[in-house]
């Protein structure tokens, strides 16, 4: 029975990736959905419980470090939010832990690769053009549309991309051992799905990606492919206009621009996990577009935590630093550039990609230091994010907002104008005009 | 290459270098100094990658935790709570590093002799007649000075190889030291005499140093009686009265760090000086064992007396360390960062055994960068804000309020960075040089205001300086229906104000005006009775209750006192600004 639930748990990937029928639609609410995956992990976790002192000393640091937030956030149920998605990526670390059926894993990934791809063509001559009329899409969404950057079954093309460099990847990993043509083919289909979400940051980590593995394993191979960049290049350019792709840079910049000018606010401790998303309004360029993070893993720890941001930032490097060896850490590198230059570190539904591969590969050649603490460090921090991530599921939406709302109804009640004045200028500072009056 | 392979060009040669450099710098409280030695005492710490300690210090460390964490329950957590814990440890650092002797003699007597030379250009050219040398009180020089001629007199220096720059060298010393007219210097002298005597062992020299002892001693002090004779002074007794009943609101626990300066004054009786009696109020108890006492209760200072026994026990250097001690009684010598790493210095030449800690090189240099970081953002904070002064001056307003802006937002929990930005919004004249609207400002204000109270809540200045703000919005024009509120805030903060420092009558008048402006004439003419029996010659108050009475003789009464007060003769009272407020029309 363990067995079989040792090998079949790579299944738990499917409704992270985005099965719409069953997951995020009118059948299963947002919350319930998320809901299940929990239980799914934490019965998991349960059978994968002798891997927890596994954990190595890095990544217990990395994840203690943003509970210090906890003291200080302004709106705790943003940062509920961030530590749900923390215990997702540890809980799968430790479920994953050199994980015996790599190839099954990786199979898995190639054919859901397949079925987005053959997702994607049915998006592109019959969902879109439906959805031109919706009104049911965000603004950035809406964009997309106009675009015509197709996402599959993920909430945005930038998500579904990522997901696409992984099976790249892992197409790549098993030609070299297979040497099998099949997974060439893959790897093409996995580059028109690419194009077809014509994203320019993971379409450059692509080129670079291949840039550096030539390089490696094929150096006749690297110099043909350099060639081959410029005119892929071109072809990138001509479907995604350069004046499309410099506004998308120009919107980057003034939300990195944004995210630094928080972190300049806050230096020490930031505005705490998550909480980049309450203070963006207030620091918003006249010209940027709303977002609901900082689209850079580094500008947002910096922006969220001030100086353990950095810590944290060291601390993940350090564990990348310590695959050096590892066969993947060409993979590593890659993500974790997608991760410095996007938002996908805080995207469970492709984040997971990461760390189950860096599970299941994870080359561990640190010597342990009390071994005991390490042990005890490694569960308590299991149990307080188990702690929080169930809180995540009882507190309310947008707990900061409400307690404003609250205060204003109370001194309006009480006929206290003075604190109603300040209250409500801090209603519009957060969340715009629209969720105030005058 | 010479220099580099010598042996004195160690790392803690040139630590000890820097610290005795950083006396010359406000006696190690400019910044840049005090904040470079901390971060290099770190430096050091990951050069070396070990830690040298004995139990007692671990314990002592422990303590610090214990006391840090207690102050953060307590609602005392700001900059000064940060600094205390890093700075003791750093103190530790220092404490148990090798410091070669020859080296650290030499060099602390020719920093004794630059400072005494400093010392008669200051008082011959300069006429100052208590001279501090670069230190802020003539007492630490006296101190630094003091301890420099006891290596000279009694320990080996290259100093001492000529006879006649010998006793050139000595007569510049002693004499620097008498120039400081230091009391403390009486019992200083003292210890020399018995130290000296016992040393060289001879009834001659004993005499001869008695009689010198009677004649300086008599010298100092009626020099220093003629010297104060005009300033505004109080007498020391009644300032370690007022540190006793403060010691006995919280005996056990104390009053938290740094809150002496805060709340001393609550506890004075007040010094009559011939206008005023609170214009002068002390803001430390002059004493470094009433400081610990006042800051960490009987429990602080008997650990610390504990630390200072089990250190003195094995100590080279025993008459410096009492020296310190001496000084201590008298003196809050802690005020000084170069007089608290020199007596750190002091405790590293002892014999006693000490254990190594190994810790990993990352693991140093991680802390390394953090006490970097908050370091260099402090230091940040600090240029930022003297930037804002020169736009300020340069009437750059705009620029003015960023550069206070971001010095305070670089550090947040130091309040003094808080209250610059605070007062340049508070007191902006109109709202169009910064582009703000009403709604902006007062939202701004309010949240300093909420971020004082968190790092500096014992501090009677936040809830004043907040009553002044809301008696802005009471005497405005504008703002009507936001007035009703505001006046109950109002009086909420004095009353806290007051409850902090029941001799400020200005807290009492500013209350006494909030009564007024919301017609409440008896209760602000009865509070005006109380204020005039804090200052007697408060004009504004005598004014304002004429004000709150009908009653004819009420009003000439104080017509007349009003008189008075105006033809005070304040020849040789010097007044500072709360003198001047209170004689204000």
């Amino acid at each position: 029975m363990l067995n079989k639930i040792n090998e079949y748990k790579v299944y738990i990937l499917i409704p992270f990736l985005g099965v719409p029928v069953l997951f995020n639609s009118i059948l299963i609410s947002y919350r319930d959905s998320f809901l299940i995956y929990l239980g799914i992990i934490l019965f998991l976790l349960v059978f994968s419980f002798k891997n927890i002192k596994k954990i190595p000393w890095e990544m217990i640091i990395l994840f203690s470090l943003p509970l210090i937030s906890l003291l200080y956030s302004k709106d705790t149920a943003l940062s509920l939010q961030h530590y749900f998605f923390f215990f997702i990526y540890i809980a799968l670390f430790v479920i994953f832990y050199k994980y015996e059926h790599k190839e099954k894993l990786y199979k898995v990934i190639l054919f859901y690769s397949v079925i987005l791809f053959l997702y994607i063509l049915f998006q592109k001559f019959y969902i879109y053009p439906y959805l031109q009329n919706s009104t049911l899409l965000t603004e950035n969404q809406m964009r997309v549309l106009e675009q015509n950057r197709y996402m599959s079954t993920f909430s945005l093309p930038n998500i579904y991309s990522f997901f696409i460099l992984t099976a790249v990847y892992v197409s790549y990993k098993m030609y070299k051992i297979k040497k099998n043509y099949l997974y060439l083919f893959l790897i093409l289909i996995n580059i028109i799905a690419l194009i077809f979400t014509k994203t320019f940051i993971s379409f450059g980590l692509l080129l670079l990606m291949f840039l550096i593995l030539l390089y490696r394993d094929k150096r006749k191979y690297f110099y043909y492919f350099s060639g081959l960049v410029i005119i892929m290049s071109i072809i990138f350019f001509s479907l995604r206009s350069l004046s499309s792709v410099i506004n998308s840079l120009n919107l980057r910049y003034l939300n990195y621009k944004t995210a630094f000018l928080i972190f300049k606010d806050n230096p020490i401790i930031g505005v705490g996990v998550n909480n980049f998303d309450l203070h963006y309004m207030a620091y918003k360029f006249k010209d940027a577009n709303i977002i609901h993070n900082a689209h850079s893993m580094v500008l947002q720890s910096l922006a969220d935590l001030g100086l353990i941001g950095i810590l944290f930032i060291y601390f993940f490097i350090k564990i990348i630093y310590k695959q050096l060896n590892s066969k993947w850490i060409v993979f590593y590198v890659i993500i974790s550039l997608y991760f410095f230059t996007d938002m996908m570190f805080y995207v469970p539904s492709v984040a997971i990609l990461f760390w189950i591969i860096l599970a299941t590969n994870f080359k561990n050649n640190s010597k342990v230091y009390n071994y005991r603490i390490k042990t005890v460090c490694s569960y308590l921090v299991i149990i307080i994010y188990i702690t929080l991530s169930l809180f995540h599921f009882t507190n309310p939406d947008r707990v900061f907002f409400n307690r404003i709302k609250n205060k204003m109804g109370y001194y309006k009640n009480n006929n206290e104008n003075y604190s109603l004045f300040i209250t409500n200028y801090e209603l519009r500072k957060y969340f715009g005009n629209e969720n105030s009056k005058k | 290459m010479k220099i580099l392979k010598s042996k004195y060009f160690k790392i803690e040669n040139i630590f000890v270098f820097l610290i005795l450099l950083s006396s010359f710098s406000i006696g190690g409280e400019n910044l840049y100094f005090k904040y470079s030695v901390v971060i290099f005492a770190f430096f050091i710490l990951f050069y070396k990658q070990k830690i040298l300690y004995s139990s007692f210090d671990l314990s002592i460390f422990i303590v610090g935790i214990i006391y840090f964490i207690y102050n953060i329950i307590i609602q005392n957590f700001n900059s000064s709570t940060l600094n205390f814990l890093i700075i003791l440890f750093v103190l530790l650092i220092i404490k148990n590093l090798k410091i070669e002797k020859t080296f650290f003699v030499n060099i602390f007597i020719l920093s004794a002799i630059i400072h005494s030379l400093i010392i008669f250009y200051q008082f011959y050219f300069k006429h100052i007649s208590r001279t501090p040398s670069t230190f802020v009180n003539a007492n630490w020089a006296a101190l630094w000075i003091s301890i420099g001629l006891y290596f000279f007199i009694f320990e080996k220096s290259i100093y001492k190889k000529n006879k006649i720059l010998k006793i050139f060298l000595f007569v510049i010393l002693f004499f620097a030291l008498i120039l400081t007219f230091s009391r403390t210097l009486i019992f200083i002298i003292i210890i020399f005499t018995i130290y000296g005597s016992y040393k060289f062992g001879n009834k001659k020299t004993l005499k001869y140093l008695v009689i010198s002892l009677i004649v300086i001693s008599a010298g100092i002090i009626l020099i220093r009686i003629n010297i104060s004779e005009n300033q505004l002074t109080w007498s020391r007794l009644k300032i370690y009265k007022a540190d006793f009943k403060m010691f006995m609101d919280s005996p056990v626990i104390g009053h938290g760090i740094e809150n002496v300066e805060k709340l001393l004054a609550n506890y004075f009786d007040g010094e009559f000086n011939g206008v005023t009696f609170f214009s002068k109020t002390p803001k430390m108890s002059h004493s470094i064992y009433f400081e610990i006492l006042l800051e960490f209760g009987v429990i602080g200072l008997f650990i610390f007396l504990l630390f200072l026994f089990k250190n003195y026990k094995k100590n080279y250097y025993k008459i410096p360390f009492i020296i310190f001690l001496v000084f201590g009684l008298f003196n809050n010598i802690e005020k000084s960062f170069s007089l608290l790493l020199l007596f750190s210095v002091l405790m590293s030449f002892d014999l006693n055994k000490k254990k190594i800690l190994k810790l990993k090189k990352e693991i140093l240099l991680l802390i390394l960068f953090v006490i970097s970081y908050i370091y260099f953002f402090k230091l940040f904070s600090f240029i930022e804000v003297h930037n804002g002064y020169k736009k300020f001056e340069n009437k750059k307003y705009f620029k003015a309020y960023k550069s206070y802006q971001t010095a305070h937002n670089f550090t947040k929990y130091d309040s003094f960075y808080t209250y610059t930005y605070l007062r340049y919004i508070l007191d902006l004249p109109k709202n169009d040089i910064l582009g703000f609207e009403w709604d902006e400002r007062f939202y701004k204000i309010q949240n300093l205001f909420d971020n004082l109270k968190i790092y500096d809540k014992y501090n009677p200045k936040v809830y004043n300086m907040q009553t002044y703000y809301y008696l802005k919005i009471l005497r405005s024009e504008k703002f009507g229906n936001l007035k009703k509120e505001v006046y109950k805030l109002a009086l909420n903060s004095i009353n806290k104000a007051i409850d902090l420092n029941k001799n400020n009558a200005l807290f009492y008048y500013k209350k006494m005006i909030l009564f007024f402006v919301n017609n409440q004439k008896e209760k602000a003419y009865n509070l005006g009775k109380k204020i005039i029996e804090i200052e007697p010659n408060f004009l504004r108050v005598h004014k304002l209750m004429m004000e709150c009475t009908t009653n004819k003789d009420i009003i000439l009464k104080h017509k007349k006192r009003i008189k008075e007060i105006k033809d005070l003769n304040l020849e040789g009272i010097k007044l500072n600004d709360y003198a001047r407020n209170i004689l204000q029309d």
